[in-house]
This record gives C-alpha cells, sequence and structure tokens, in this order.
C-alpha cells in the first residue's frame, strides 16, 4: 500500500517534468499553509427538509426580542451545545420571484418546496417554471457566487485555487416526482443565449454516495505495489488529451452550448485533483488525516410501505433497514458525507460545501411510530413529506421526531466541528460559517415566512453566537401577522462581507433590502 | 419517467390549414416526408408544403417543395428548402374540428450528451465486451427515463465515475489488448509506435462517429508516448481509455459542417451532416454506436440523401438488436421500466409460496413478462401499434401463472418453472385488453398498497393520449383544495362530506365535482377509472378497497381526443383508443420526443401531423417516418 503522504520529493521525481511543473504550485500552496499561516475561512451550508411542525413554538425560544438567554425547544434542543457558536435568526421570508413563464401563476414557486428551494439558494428570479413546479434557477447558487467573487475561499478566479472547489453532496435525493428543483441545493449561473428554462439552468446534483465521494476526492484505496508517480504521469497524459478535446468542441459549438462545456472543463480539472489525490502526494498538512473509507450503503426503498402516492423513480437509503431497528441508514449515511466534507475542509481540498438530508419534498422513509410519537391513524411507516400536511396533534409530534432527528444527526457532527482542531490551531469551527435551513417555515401549508434558519461559527467568522435574533423593522409580514420581517436575501447580502465580498443587492427589488444587521459583528 | 427538456412551439395565430406550415430550415437531403392532408374528420388540407423560407445558405439543393394541393399525401416533399410539413391539416385524433397546427420549433445546433445506458452501450459495442459498463453517477439524468435529456452535461461525479469504469473495462480487456485488440508484431519502440498510430487512427474514428483531424491523432499518440514509457500494451490502454471518457465520445455533435458566423455573429441554420445522421440513427435505433454499414454510408456520402438514409433506416429495422432496441423504447413510453422502484404490499402477494415472495423477482418477472409481450406483437404479429393496446395474450412463469391465475394455455404448455415464459390468454370474464393491464403496467402505475387513480390517469393523459400539458397542480393546504380531498364541497360552508371518502373512487368523485381540483382531474381521472378492476400488483378484481362492487363507466370531458365518448372498462375504451386513430398519432409524438431528446408540448403540431399521416400503424413505418422527416435533420445554426 502506497502511503497517503507521499513524499514530496520522491512525488516530483516520479513525475514527468510537465506533470510535476502542475502540482508545484498547489504543493507550495499546501505547504505555505502547513507552516503556520492563518486557516482559511469555509462555508458549509446545510439543508434539511419541511421546515417546522405545527409552527414556529417547536422550533424558536419563547422570547418576543432578541436575547443571548434563550432555551430551545423540542426541534432545534439538539443544537444546545453548540449555542455559543449559534445565531438563531428568527423573521426572515423567502421572497420568489420569477423573469420567465411560471405555470404555477404565483411567482417562482412561493410556499411551496420546489420553489423555496431555488429561491433561498439563489435568491434571484427564476427562469420560469417546467412540468410540475420545477421551478428553474435563474442565477448561481450563493455558495457559488460567492466562490466566484471571494478571494479567500479558494475559487478558480484566484490565486492557490483549492483542487476541487466545492462540493455538493446529500444523503437522499428522493422526491414526489422527479422535477429537479427540490433535489439540488447549488447551481452554477445559467446557461448564456439558451431560452428555454430547462435547458438554462445549471444544477450541480448531489452526490449521494459517501464511498464515490471518498473515492472521488481523498483517491480511494490503491492495489499493493503501485507506483503512483508514473501512474500519475499516464494519467496526467490523458486528463491533457481531454481538456485538447474539449477546447477543440468549445471551438465548434454555438453559444448556447459553451456554457455546458465550461461545466465539463471543471469536472475533467475536478478528475485532475482526483487523481492527484489518488496518485500523487496531497498534503503536509498536519491536520489532514486521510479518513477511512465510509460504507457502500444498499438502498432500502423496499421497506416503503402503507399509502400515498410514489413518484420517485430514484434509489435511496431510509432511516432503517427492516428487522433491523438498529441499524439506522440514513443518519450515518448523512453524517459519513458531513464528515467527509470536515476533513475536506481540514484538508483544504474546499472550502465549499452544500449538504442536503434530503430532496425538499422529503422521501426518506421512517417508522410510523418514530421516538415515541405516532402519525395518526394506522401508524406505517411512511415517507417523510405525505404526513407533513396532515396537520392533527399526533402526526404533528411525530413530525417534530422527524425535524428533531435531523438535528441530532447534524448537531452531533457539527459537535466534531467545534472540537476538532484546525491548521491555526483554533477548532474547526473557528473558521467554518456553516448554514443551517429549511425550504419552508411550516410544513403543513408550506407558509414561507420567518424560514427556520441557524448559522454557526466561531470566533474567526464574526457569527455573533449565542443569540437568538428577532428580526425587526421590516416591511414583511411574520407567521404571526403585521410587519417586521425582511426578505431572506438580507442574510446573504450580511454574509458576503465575512468572506471579502461586497453585494448591495440580490434579486429582484422585492427579495431584498439589505444587509441583515445582528447575525455577524 | 420522462426527461423534462421540453420543445417549445411556436405561435400560431398567423398560420393557417390553407397554408400548411412555412419550412423553416433547410434540409439538402430533400428527405423530407411529402406534405399530407389531415387523416381525420377535418377537411383535407388544401394545399402542399409551401416552400421553406429559410436563409437557405444551407440546403443548396433546393427544389419545389408544396408543388400541388388538395388531395391527400401527395404534396410537398420533393423540395430541398421545405420541412416538408406541408399539406396537413386535422388533429386526426377522433372527430374534432380541425384547428391549424403549430411548427415545433425547429431544433438548434447542439451537443447531446449519451444516456448513461448510451454509453455504456457503446463502450461495450467499441471494445466488444460481454457486458456493458454502468455508471452510478447520472450527471442528473433521471432513472428509468423515457429518453435521453438533450440538456444535461458531465459533471464532477460523473466525469470521476467514467474514468473509475474506464479503469475497470481496462482490467477487463488487459489480456486481449495486445492479442485481439491491438496486436502488433513489431518488437521495436518505433515498429509499436507505427502499430499504435495506424490502430488508432482507425479506433478513434469509430469512437467517436466521424472522421478525425490530424491533430487529434497526434494528441492521442502523445498519450500513446506517456503510457509506452512502461510497454506498448500500457499505451494501447492509456489511449482507450482517454477516448472513452474524452468529450469526443460522451457526446452527439449535432452541429452540421463546420460554418463561419456572419457580421452579426450568426451562424446559418443547417443540417446534420452524414455522420451525424449516422449516429442519430444508430443511438435511435440501435442504442449504440453505428455499425459498419452506417458508417461506410456516412463516409460515401449517401446518408446526405434520403434514398441513403431510407436505405439504412430499412436495413437497420431488420436487425434483431435493433428490434431488441425497438422493443425497450416502446416498453419506456410505458414507463414498465419503473416498476423497479414500486414496492408492493407483501399481502398482495400472499398467493405465492413464502420462497417466492420476492418482490424483486416478481418485478424482474413482469419486467421479462411484458418484454416479451411486445416483442410477440412487434415482431412475431402484426407489428402494430393498435394490437399492442388490444392483445389478449399474458407470457407467464411458474411464479406469475400462480399470482394471476385463470389463464388459459395451448394444450400442455403450462408453465412448468420460473425460467420458462409462456404464452397464455387472460380470462375472458376480466375484460383485460391490451398493455394497459399487463400487470407490470399496472404495478408500475399503482401505490404500494392500493390503486392510484391520479398516476394511472396522468399517465395515460400524457403518454396514451398524448394530450397538451395539464396545468400545474394547486396547492393543496388551501382550505378550498383541502376541502375536496376531504370529498367535500368546498362553496358551502360547513358542508359535509359527499360520501365516505374511504376510497380511491369517492376522492376521484370529488375531485372531478369541484375546482379547484376539477379541471384537471375531470381530464385525466376517467382514463384510470376504466381499469379499476385492476389492483395494484395488476390483480383482477370486482370489489374495490373499500369493498364496493367496480363500476368502470366512463364519460370524458370535452377537452379530450374522445370527447363525448361514454364507455364501460377498459376494453371499450383501448377500442376506441384504436378507432379514434389516438394511439396511433400518440405513439408519432412519443417516438418524436424519443428521437429528437426532446418533449413535444403540443399535440397539434405541422410537422408531427405529417408524419403521423404517413405511418400505416407498424412500428417499422412509425420509426422510418419519424426519422425521416426533414425536421429531425433540421437545424438552426445559433449564435457566436
Amino acid at each position: 500500500m502506497i502511503s497517503y503522504k507521499f513524499a514530496r520529493r520522491s512525488f516530483l521525481r516520479g513525475m514527468g517534468a510537465g506533470s510535476a511543473a502542475l502540482m508545484v504550485p498547489l504543493l507550495r500552496s499546501i505547504e505555505a499553509r502547513a507552516a503556520g499561516a492563518a486557516a482559511p475561512l469555509r462555508l458549509l451550508i446545510i439543508h434539511h427538509p419541511l421546515g417546522t411542525a405545527s409552527g414556529l413554538a417547536n422550533w424558536r425560544p419563547n422570547a418576543s426580542a432578541t436575547t443571548t438567554s434563550f432555551t430551545l425547544p423540542v426541534e432545534s434542543a439538539p443544537f444546545a451545545p453548540l449555542q455559543k457558536y449559534m445565531s438563531m435568526v428568527d423573521g426572515v421570508n423567502c421572497v420568489t420571484a420569477t423573469n420567465g413563464k411560471d405555470t404555477t401563476g404565483n411567482h417562482g414557486g412561493q410556499n411551496t418546496h420546489e420553489g423555496g428551494m431555488v429561491a433561498l439558494m439563489t435568491g434571484v428570479p427564476t427562469l420560469g417554471s417546467v412540468g410540475q413546479q420545477d421551478h428553474c434557477a435563474g442565477g448561481a447558487s450563493i455558495d457559488q457566487l460567492l466562490l466566484q467573487k471571494s478571494s479567500v475561499l479558494g475559487g478558480s478566479n484566484f490565486a492557490s485555487p483549492t483542487p476541487f472547489q466545492s462540493l455538493q453532496l446529500a444523503a437522499d435525493v428522493r422526491s414526489d416526482r422527479d422535477e429537479k428543483a427540490p433535489r439540488v441545493l447549488s447551481y452554477l449561473a445559467p446557461k448564456s443565449g439558451v431560452s428555454d428554462p430547462d435547458q438554462a439552468r445549471q444544477p450541480l446534483f448531489p452526490d449521494t454516495s459517501p464511498l464515490n465521494v471518498y473515492n472521488r476526492i481523498f483517491g480511494g484505496t490503491l492495489p499493493t505495489g503501485t507506483t503512483g508517480a508514473q501512474i500519475l504521469a499516464q494519467k496526467e497524459s490523458v486528463i491533457t488529451y481531454l481538456k485538447a478535446d474539449l477546447a477543440r468542441l468549445q471551438t465548434l459549438v454555438p453559444a448556447s452550448e459553451k456554457d455546458r462545456l465550461s461545466a465539463h472543463a471543471q469536472a475533467i480539472s475536478q478528475l485532475e485533483s482526483s487523481l492527484q489525490a489518488m496518485y500523487g502526494t496531497t498534503t503536509t498538512n498536519p491536520v489532514c488525516t486521510k479518513p477511512t473509507a465510509p460504507p457502500s450503503y444498499s438502498n432500502t426503498n423496499g421497506s416503503m410501505q402503507g399509502s400515498g402516492s410514489v413518484y420517485t423513480s430514484l434509489a435511496g437509503v431510509d432511516y432503517y433497514i427492516p428487522n433491523q431497528p438498529t441499524s439506522h441508514p440514513h443518519a450515518d449515511l448523512g453524517q459519513n458525507q458531513l464528515r467527509l466534507i470536515k476533513t475536506a475542509f481540514l484538508c483544504d481540498l474546499c472550502r465549499v460545501a452544500t449538504f442536503m438530508w434530503s430532496a425538499g419534498t422529503n422521501w426518506v422513509v421512517f417508522p410510523g411510530t418514530f421516538q415515541g410519537s405516532s402519525i395518526a391513524g394506522n401508524p406505517q411507516s411512511t415517507p417523510h413529506h405525505p404526513p407533513s400536511h396532515a396537520g392533527d396533534s399526533a402526526t404533528n409530534a411525530w413530525l417534530n421526531q422527524v425535524d428533531q432527528f435531523y438535528s441530532v444527526a447534524t448537531s452531533t457532527v457539527l459537535q466534531e466541528f467545534a472540537t476538532t482542531p484546525d491548521i491555526d490551531g483554533n477548532m474547526l469551527i473557528d473558521n467554518t460559517v456553516i448554514v443551517y435551513f429549511t425550504e419552508v417555515a411550516r410544513a403543513s401549508d408550506h407558509d414561507q415566512r420567518n424560514i427556520p434558519l441557524l448559522i454557526f461559527g466561531g470566533k474567526n467568522t464574526k457569527v455573533k453566537g449565542g443569540t437568538y435574533l428577532k428580526v425587526t423593522g421590516g416591511s414583511l409580514a411574520p407567521q404571526s401577522g403585521g410587519t417586521g420581517n425582511r426578505p431572506f436575501n438580507d442574510v446573504w447580502l450580511a454574509l458576503a462581507p465575512v468572506f471579502g465580498v461586497t453585494m448591495s443587492s440580490l434579486g429582484a427589488q422585492s427579495q431584498y433590502t439589505g444587509a441583515l444587521p445582528g447575525i455577524f459583528s | 419517467m420522462r426527461a423534462t427538456f421540453r420543445l417549445g412551439v411556436l405561435a400560431a395565430a398567423a398560420l393557417s390549414v390553407a397554408a400548411g406550415c412555412q419550412g423553416h430550415i433547410t434540409d439538402p437531403t430533400g428527405s423530407g416526408n411529402p406534405g399530407t392532408a389531415g387523416s381525420s374528420s377535418g377537411s383535407a388540407g388544401t394545399s402542399g408544403g409551401t416552400a421553406g423560407s429559410s436563409s437557405g445558405s444551407a440546403g443548396t439543393s433546393g427544389g419545389t417543395a408544396g408543388s400541388s394541393s388538395g388531395s391527400a399525401g401527395t404534396s410537398g416533399g420533393t423540395g430541398g428548402t421545405s420541412s416538408g410539413t406541408g399539406g396537413t391539416s386535422a388533429t386526426g385524433t377522433g372527430g374534432s374540428t380541425a384547428t391549424a397546427c403549430t411548427p415545433i420549433t425547429p431544433l438548434p445546433r447542439r451537443l447531446w450528451r449519451l444516456s448513461v445506458e448510451q454509453w455504456g452501450a457503446a463502450v461495450q459495442t467499441l471494445l466488444g465486451l460481454t457486458t456493458a459498463p454502468v455508471l452510478s453517477s447520472r450527471g442528473g439524468e433521471q432513472a428509468f427515463a423515457f429518453f435521453s435529456d438533450a440538456s444535461l452535461g458531465v459533471d464532477n461525479p460523473m466525469q470521476f465515475d467514467m474514468y473509475t469504469q474506464a479503469e475497470t473495462v481496462l482490467t477487463t480487456i488487459d489480456s486481449t489488448v495486445t492479442t485481439t485488440i491491438a496486436p502488433c508484431t513489431g518488437t521495436t519502440a518505433t515498429a509499436q509506435t507505427t502499430c499504435a498510430n495506424t490502430w488508432v487512427s482507425a479506433f478513434a474514428p469509430k469512437a467517436y462517429r466521424r472522421t478525425l483531424d490530424a491533430s487529434e491523432v497526434t494528441n492521442l499518440m502523445k498519450v500513446y508516448a506517456q503510457g509506452a514509457m512502461q510497454d506498448y500494451k500500457t499505451g494501447i490502454k492509456l489511449m482507450i481509455e482517454a477516448i472513452i471518457i474524452s468529450p469526443s465520445f460522451i457526446y452527439r455533435t449535432e452541429l452540421g459542417a463546420p460554418s463561419t458566423a456572419d457580421a452579426s455573429g450568426k451562424y446559418p441554420d443547417t443540417t446534420l451532416t452524414p455522420y451525424e445522421v449516422a449516429s442519430q440513427l444508430a443511438f435511435t435505433l440501435l442504442g449504440t454506436l453505428p455499425d459498419a454499414a452506417l458508417t461506410a454510408a456516412a463516409a460515401n456520402g449517401s446518408l446526405g440523401t434520403a434514398s441513403g438514409i431510407q436505405t439504412q433506416i430499412t436495413r437497420l429495422l431488420a436487425l434483431p438488436a435493433v428490434q431488441a432496441n425497438l422493443t425497450n423504447i416502446v416498453l419506456g413510453w410505458f414507463n414498465i421500466s419503473q416498476l423497479f422502484s414500486k414496492t408492493k404490499d407483501t399481502a398482495l402477494i400472499s398467493a405465492l409460496s413464502a420462497s417466492e415472495q420476492d418482490l424483486t423477482g416478481i418485478e424482474s418477472d413482469l419486467f421479462t413478462s411484458t418484454q416479451q409481450y411486445v416483442n410477440g406483437v412487434l415482431w412475431s404479429g402484426s407489428g402494430k401499434i393498435d394490437d399492442l393496446m388490444t392483445s389478449q395474450t399474458i407470457y407467464v412463469n411458474q411464479r406469475l401463472a400462480t399470482l394471476y391465475p385463470g389463464l388459459t394455455y395451448a394444450a400442455g404448455k403450462a408453465p412448468t418453472s420460473d425460467s420458462t415464459f409462456v404464452a397464455a390468454t387472460w380470462p375472458a370474464s376480466q375484460g383485460r385488453s391490451g398493455i394497459l393491464t399487463q400487470p407490470s403496467y399496472l404495478w408500475s402505475a399503482s401505490d404500494p398498497a392500493a390503486n392510484s387513480i391520479v398516476k394511472r390517469g396522468k399517465g395515460i393523459h400524457d403518454n396514451v393520449m398524448c394530450q397538451d400539458s395539464l396545468g400545474s397542480p394547486v396547492d393543496l393546504s388551501t382550505p378550498m383544495a383541502m376541502a375536496v380531498i376531504a370529498c367535500t364541497n368546498p362553496s358551502v360552508a360547513g358542508a359535509a362530506p359527499d360520501s365516505t371518502c374511504d376510497s380511491e373512487i369517492l376522492k376521484s368523485d370529488a375531485r372531478m365535482a369541484y375546482q379547484p381540483c376539477k379541471t384537471c382531474h375531470s381530464q385525466m381521472d376517467p382514463y384510470s377509472r376504466v381499469l379499476q378492476n385492476f389492483g395494484p400488483i395488476g390483480n383482477y378484481r370486482t370489489l374495490d378497497e373499500a369493498g364496493r362492487p367496480i363500476d368502470p363507466s366512463v364519460t370524458f370531458v370535452p377537452s379530450s381526443p374522445l370527447a363525448g365518448t361514454s364507455l364501460k372498462g377498459v376494453q371499450a375504451f383501448t377500442a376506441a383508443l384504436v378507432s379514434s386513430g389516438v394511439i396511433d398519432g400518440c405513439s408519432v409524438q412519443q417516438m418524436a420526443n424519443y428521437a429528437m431528446g426532446a418533449e413535444l408540448q403540443k399535440y397539434n403540431t405541422c410537422e408531427i401531423n405529417t408524419v403521423r399521416a404517413l405511418t400505416d400503424g407498424t412500428v417499422k413505418s412509425l420509426f422510418s417516418n419519424v426519422l425521416l422527416a426533414s425536421f429531425m435533420r433540421a437545424r438552426t445554426g445559433g449564435t457566436k
């Protein structure tokens, strides 16, 4: 077995001159950071599905104003150990808009799971919609936008880009229907010169297999006796060929195809990074340790029972495996993905990541009786989404437990962010802004006022931890009526300066007012 | 499952039946189908295809498209400047008044990424593998998609997955690289380099479905040189890897001949090159790379002519491999593969012994059963799409014979094992009819323990009737919608429910009666109510899930192609589909969707109407006429 920490000198000696030349800047960058430079800032955006049930009382503390003294209720309580790093934002609304033909007639999918996913992540009007509520992103998602604009996030527009730029991972993407909108968080900017909304949008589909991710970014496991440097030189020749082939195609296609090929070029570059991770050296960074290979999860679609519409054609992994009550593959898979992101951050393989626990219309199956609560009627196992509209107290209690489950599963890994040393001696969370959000505020009716939102970060992130932030002064209506709320985009406008990006506006006029104060110092 | 890219349709306002549909883009093959008159109740198209009006910078063969008028099927066709769509008129959907067709928006010059399955098949064909490599990262492509979504690209996971699969392929072929794939008797580096150059100069064009520039071969030889530092075999393998994960392999090009943009930055409209036509025919009909005859026809230019294309289509349609692929396309049309993602309540399969209650195994059996059913109709029977809808045959093994009892077999032909499927006939008393009552179809379009009137109805509305898109679903959380869901009149405050609301039929009654559900559900629910005698695994039943007798009587709403028709049961329904021409008309639309990689949103489009009028109802005629249509090859130039 070849050592993961492949000696720099022998690595470079073993490579062809051209390949070595490609690698030197990367090595210098890694080594410079390892030599005591400040740790980079990172951004992690995590989505959890289906808002709260039956309303905000189970999510936010019983407080009427901003405070640093509060107790979290059932759904958010698992984040209590992280409270000092956490700002709970209460009072931002999802505001959708569209510039295109919208089959829903409600301007970008207001008060829908699908519209919420797109509007919250991109902040701009959609291109329109296709089919049934499949809203087409009209801009890059905030993670990709910041990656392009920030000089500190390792994007390719700046010196010393990270090898993988960004990761898009998920635990599950099954949905009511096979639309794209509820199954994607990250987007590139739409293709130029393409009028069809579906053709124009550029979703970055998340990878749902931890093992695939491990192989791709950490290089998998090489067979014994493999001569990495020689193979790397060979594979670099393949990469060079792929780039030349793509460049040739770029000269032949009309403008409408150029953005698609640009995205493909990025994929080839990332393959190059994967090959370097696989066959070359990766880092001398003392806080970077190659993780062990995660398991390959078997699909458990067969556990789906009971009534309800099953539209999805995608495979996935449910909360449990029948007859194995102590096995919880959905949680395990998701936490493995989050831990891969954690290690990728530590190894500076990327500084930007998005993670979805599920599609916005979650089709992960949970037991009908879950953590002591049972859905009303015949409590058979069911996908998460269908019962979310039931509205009765018993089912709401069951939904509270599912929401709490996602909080526990997320908090468990985020606590590891808080206890894992970063390269600068601080903890990883001190250099990472983590956004935890959901696409609707109230599960039963898709209300998108007071979107549940948590923002975590330690001392270098400027996050005002330990805060329940009650938004005031805005012109939008809270769930409770009146005014005071602000558009969700105001959060992104407040976040951008953390990464050195100045943004005074985002989206249509209805979608922003200005940077929301109180989250960051 | 169907891909979501939809092909837009131009506004129809300025068009009329009398004027025919204006040609848009020149097709120098001049192979547009001849314009034909409408085939149903509307008055026949009264004009031939008028000459195309495009700029004509391509398509120089010109011609006299649309030279005749009036009589059905005689106009248009010979000219190079028309899309050959003149002379169409009525929709052919059962007596509705003829309305002006609208032309489809021409496809742009584009790339079309191979589907995951096509990539695997192409690698298999190229290297003569026993099995095709299977990508797990689909680049956004839906599992069980009916057709390959032309809008998709290659994302990071998919590119890595292609590499990973290529590595596995290289391991598989390792022992045959120097003996079979690229043998070389030379022992010196120079001799082996010559071998490699000769080999890749033949191999790469096959992979890329076109000729290569000298620089491309040079670039590939640089890859070889790096590998050859180890040995000849490594050099060859490295080139194979580079080729099968390269953009030129994963994308079909539909760009036409190289051209120059004008001063405004616009490229001229164009048509596919003969090599691109070869790929179009190959990936549509074979599901993989062009075979040798197609490649030869591209090389000698015959695929630049209508007769050359017709010759190849005719040849291909006789190939067993093509027939197998077309069977799978038809299965995809009816979403049969989706049964693999639809689990069932095990109570529904309790008639089987414990050892036979294997859902995955049953799903596989059902898929095989319907595959044989479609094969039987299309390739051993009449070959007519109509017969797919009406046949009384099912193919069963022993397990399926137990699960679906009462079948009649030829003497001594009852199945005796699970490994062999035999033909049987449904009991007449069940009133089954064709593919809509094949258990696989019903299984895939049902919920785990119950029928889904909505799912079945929408599937038939979209895919069997080919009606234009329904409006988007309403917000189910509104009080009005919630009332209808509870089977209550939403317009009457405090109204009691209309019924016990405990069955699919009672819920459907409410949806069809009250807004905001009525508009859509009154259109689609009747299509599945005729199937209520068949349960969630396709089991025959006379009582519904609430124990009430089933009445499969329906009347179709005015927007339906079967407007005003009242009938009872699925046999009467499929008879109406056949007699009205609806199923034949829809089959053209569906196969055009497949061949274009794009979903037409309108039924009444001029170009598709023309194809409808030309087909004779057989699957061979269907594919032949779709692929001969000039819109399949015409492309707008786009901008620089």
